[in-house]
Formats: structure tokens, sequence, C-alpha cells
């Protein structure tokens, strides 16, 4: 009886997923951008992550790095993370709380617009963040694209 | 007809000691606390910049019904009542309240305080300390604490009662309820490295602990004074894209009653999170001569994640491991189903069915309390629970 209902949760699981799956909208290109100025050429999309989850505090090579987010509920945000990790905004939110109550870390700070992530990537090479790619010029170093 | 598991020899009811409880060590509670406050008088006494504060919280509002009527259902061993017997529906299993407090000293040093109201029996929903320590970093990847931290003993041990940073209702109670005690006021020190995409922490601890134990006895849940003395903890995590493994062990001195013996506690675990899948397990086991029999636990979970929904399936089991029949507690198996669904910005609204089944042979009373007339060895139950989880 167990088993059936087990089995037959399970195969629900699996056709809700199937429906839902292609659902999800996976919007404009996301370019993972620091300053021009930065020494850093390029990121993998595992290194990115690493960086914007708070387990690893410095590029590859040693330099120092501080991730950026976009403000709470912009669209590239979540883009941004669907694409990277697969998760919403929920989902990584979720994660963040539990680093925060158990004091292992605090979620990136954020940045408002596209002209303050200009402003302070330009001030200081080692912030790393994320941009439509339609908004990067030549002030900005893309590390990474996502398609 | 009388329970077995209540006709207990004094041997047996030690045997019953499942958990900790929370009077504090008020010596050491005090010493952290005054760190903490001396600290920030200091800092702001020199004509430092401020200290930044940051006051942060969780919560969880649920009601949890059991279909077994002869024994209660209780989300912790801390609670004296729960589901079942005592309460058709009961608000007491899951919900709680906690409340956080940070303050950024200096750019290394941090302090963090943190309260949380839940039903337990030595405290009804007065605040307990889950954490008050000072975090100083010598890097970014080397950081020692002082005061007191929750112990890290299974993987979401620290973050057990944050539900909203948890796909569950609650943890697995048939591994999470096997140590007895959750925190340690003490020293700890965290080491990070990165090497080819691994991330690796070691966290190395000392310290002790004064605290309630729980004992279930003939006249119902009991508070004792526990004392863990010589804490030492080692933990071993390692992140791999989506990959986590971790392993822990944990020694103390524990005292009760007059009866002094050695704990030793491992841990391992794994688990994988793809994003849009997850699975996770953990493999526990407990040493407590006289007091238990020792205790091994294991479950699995898995969950897919739907948008905002997330259905999740849980294995769990705990067993002694003396299989002799005359040590009873412990023998409980359980098969889960739940569904979380973000429903909101910073809020989750759960529910999930346990399908509970204790071992007949055993004639134990599992982690189910408050054992009355009519209940019979290899009983189980179903328990439903619903629960808002939020986060600010």
């Amino acid at each position: 009886m167990c088993r059936y209902v087990t089995r037959q949760m399970l195969a629900g699981c699996l056709i809700a997923f199937i429906l839902f799956c292609p659902l999800r909208s996976f919007g404009a290109e996301v370019a993972v951008v620091v300053s021009s100025a930065s020494p850093v050429q390029s990121l993998t999309a595992s290194q990115v992550a690493d960086l914007f989850l708070g387990r690893s505090s410095t590029f590859p090579g040693g330099v120092a790095a501080v991730p950026v987010d976009q403000s709470e509920g912009a669209e590239i945000r979540e883009v941004f993370y669907l694409k990277l990790l697969r998760k919403t905004p929920a989902q990584v939110k979720s994660y963040w709380m539990r680093l925060v109550f158990t004091g292992k870390g605090e979620p990136p700070a954020t940045l408002p617009n596209i002209e303050s992530i200009k402003r302070t990537l330009a001030a200081n090479p080692n912030v790393v963040t994320y941009v439509d790619r339609s908004n990067v010029d030549s002030s900005l170093k893309v590390l990474l694209l996502l398609p | 007809m009388k329970r077995l598991s209540h006709d207990r020899s004094p041997h047996s009811d030690h045997s019953a000691i499942t958990t900790i409880g929370a009077r504090q060590a008020w010596s050491w509670l005090d010493a952290s606390l005054s760190i903490v406050l001396i600290s920030l008088f200091t800092i702001s006494a020199s004509g430092h910049a401020a200290p930044s504060f940051k006051l942060r919280g969780y919560g969880t509002v649920g009601v949890t019904h059991s279909s077994l009527n002869e024994a209660d259902f209780v989300g912790s061993p801390l609670q004296s009542k729960g589901a079942g017997a005592s309460q058709q529906w009961s608000w007491g299993v899951d919900s709680k309240l906690g409340l956080q407090l940070n303050a950024d000293i200096s750019e290394r040093l941090e302090a963090v305080v943190q309260v949380a109201s839940q039903n337990r029996i030595d405290a009804g929903y007065r605040p307990k300390l889950e954490w008050a320590n000072l975090k100083y970093r010598f890097s970014p990847d080397v950081s020692l604490r002082i005061g007191r931290i929750v112990l890290p003993a299974f993987m979401v041990s620290e973050a057990r009662l944050v539900g909203y940073a948890n796909v569950w209702v609650r943890p697995p109670l048939e591994t999470y309820s096997v140590m007895p005690f959750t925190n340690s006021d003490g020293i700890d020190l965290t080491l990070r490295k990165q090497i080819g995409g691994v991330t690796s922490s070691l966290q190395l601890l000392r310290g002790h602990l004064e605290s309630s134990v729980v004992a279930e006895t003939a006249a119902g849940t009991q508070v004792r004074n526990g004392k863990f003395r010589d804490i030492t903890g080692v933990v071993y995590s390692a992140e791999y894209g989506p990959w986590l493994g971790r392993a822990a062990y944990i020694t103390a001195d524990a005292e009760s009653e007059g009866i002094e013996r050695r704990l030793k506690f491992h841990n391992v675990g794994i688990g994988y999170d793809a994003g849009d899948w997850f699975v996770q397990g953990e493999l526990s086991q407990l040493q407590l001569p006289v007091f238990t029999s020792g205790i091994r636990a294991v479950y699995v979970s898995a969950g897919v994640r739907m948008g905002s929904f997330t259905p999740y399936m849980i294995y769990s089991m705990s067993r002694p491991r003396d299989r002799s029949p005359s040590v009873l507690a412990n023998d409980q198996r359980s098969v889960s189903a739940g569904l979380r669904w973000d429903v909101a910005k910073n809020m989750a609204i759960k529910t999930e069915i346990n399908h509970i089944k204790l071992n007949a042979g055993s004639g134990g009373n599992g982690y189910f309390i408050n054992i009355q007339p009519g209940f019979a060895p290899g009983n189980g139950g179903n328990v439903f629970s619903v629960v808002l989880d939020f986060a600010f």
C-alpha cells in the first residue's frame, strides 16, 4: 500500500516536473562583469557560483573578490540565478537565510541600477556583478556569458 | 495494560535520556555576554566608527495532528506534550520564534546574539540563547569564535530551528533527536580552503555545557540536570559544485544524576543539489554507555523544485545499537511526504505527512511520549502538519 502511494507520488512529481519545466523564463543573455581595470580575464560558471554563494572570497589567482547583486525583484537577478544555479529568488533567499542564522555569511550587497553598478565597478576593481549583455560597454570586462 | 517501556528498571530508565535542555551555563553565558558588551562599549568609547547593528528574525507558526491517540508526537525531545494523547491538534510541536542581533564591531570582529522561543519543558516559551559569541576573522578563510555556538552535530543542526531555511517541516526526528545536547559554550576555529574547485572547511571546537536533559519515566517526561564537559568536536565539510559531503566527530563527558560516562558521536552526510532537484542523506551513531544502549540513525531525503513548489520525500529510521530486547528506546522508522510552497517573499507554507512505525519486537515507544493505556508495541501513526515559515 505504502509502496503504491510512494510510486504514485513519484510519478506525479515527474509529470509535474516535465509539464512545468519548459515554462520557466530564460530571458536575456547575462554577462558576469568586472571593471575593465581588473586583472581577471575569465571565470567558469562554477567559479561564479562559488563567489555568489559565499564559498569563495577570491578570484582564481588570489585577487580579492567582492560579489554584488542587483536589487531584489530585478528581472536580471532572477534570470542570473536561474541560469547559474537553476534556483528561483526564493530558493536563493532560503540558502542565504541558512547562512545568516548560523553565522556563516552574509548575502552580497545590492545595487539599484545600471548607473550605480557602473560607478561602483569603476571605483573598485574587486567588485564582480552581472548585467544584461546589452548594457556591456568599454568600461566593463565580461568574465563569463550565461546564454 | 501498563506500558512495557514505562516499567523501566533504574538502568533502562537512564536509557531514556534523549535530549537536552536548556538550563544555561550562566557563568559562561554571563562571561560571553559581558565580553560582547564590553567590546561594544570599548569600541564606541574609543572613538572608532560606531558598530553597525542588524536585527533579524525567523519563525514558524504550525499545527500538527497525530492519528495515534495513545501517545504524543513531539517535535523535539524537549517537549512534554504534543499531538495525539494530549491534544488532537497541537500548536506547540513546530511553532517557534527566533531573533538575532549582529554587530560589526570592526572589519574583523563581529558579535552575534540569537535567542529562540519554542515549546520546551524547561522553559515554556521563554527565549533561550542559541548563539552568543564574538567572531574574529584573521582572514576571509580563518575565523575564531568565543562564546556559545550551536553544536554542528548534523548537516542542518545549526539551522534546525529556521524553518524557512529548510525544505522540510522539521529535520528528520529519528536522526535529529539522537544527540542529548545542542550547544557548546567555549571556543571554535574554522579554516576554509579552496583547491581545484573543492571548498573544504574544517571546524575544531572545545567547550562545555550545563543543560537540562529529558528523561522519559513512568511519571512522564522529567527534566534533569546534565553536564557536558570537555566537549571536543571536529567537523570537515567539502563542497564541489552541487556536491556536499560532511563528516563530524564529537565527544564529551556526560554527567547526570551522579553518573558520568564518555559520549561519542559520529556523523557522515552527503548531499547533491542540482538546483531543480536535490537529494541528501545522513548516517549517525551515538555511543553513551549506561544512559543509552547507543543509537544508529539514517535518513535519505529527495525533492524536486518546480518554481515556487518543492515536493519532497524522506525515509528515516533509528534503532538501538544493542539489539537485545531489554533496552527498548528509539526504535522507529518513518516515511514522509511533503510540499513546500514559497508563497511570498520571505514566507513559505509547508505541509507534511509522516507515516511512523515503531518496531513491534522492541516494545519501545520510539520518539513518542506520554504513553497511554492501550498503546501496543508495533503501534505507529500518521502525523499531519501544516506550517507557515518566515524570515526577516
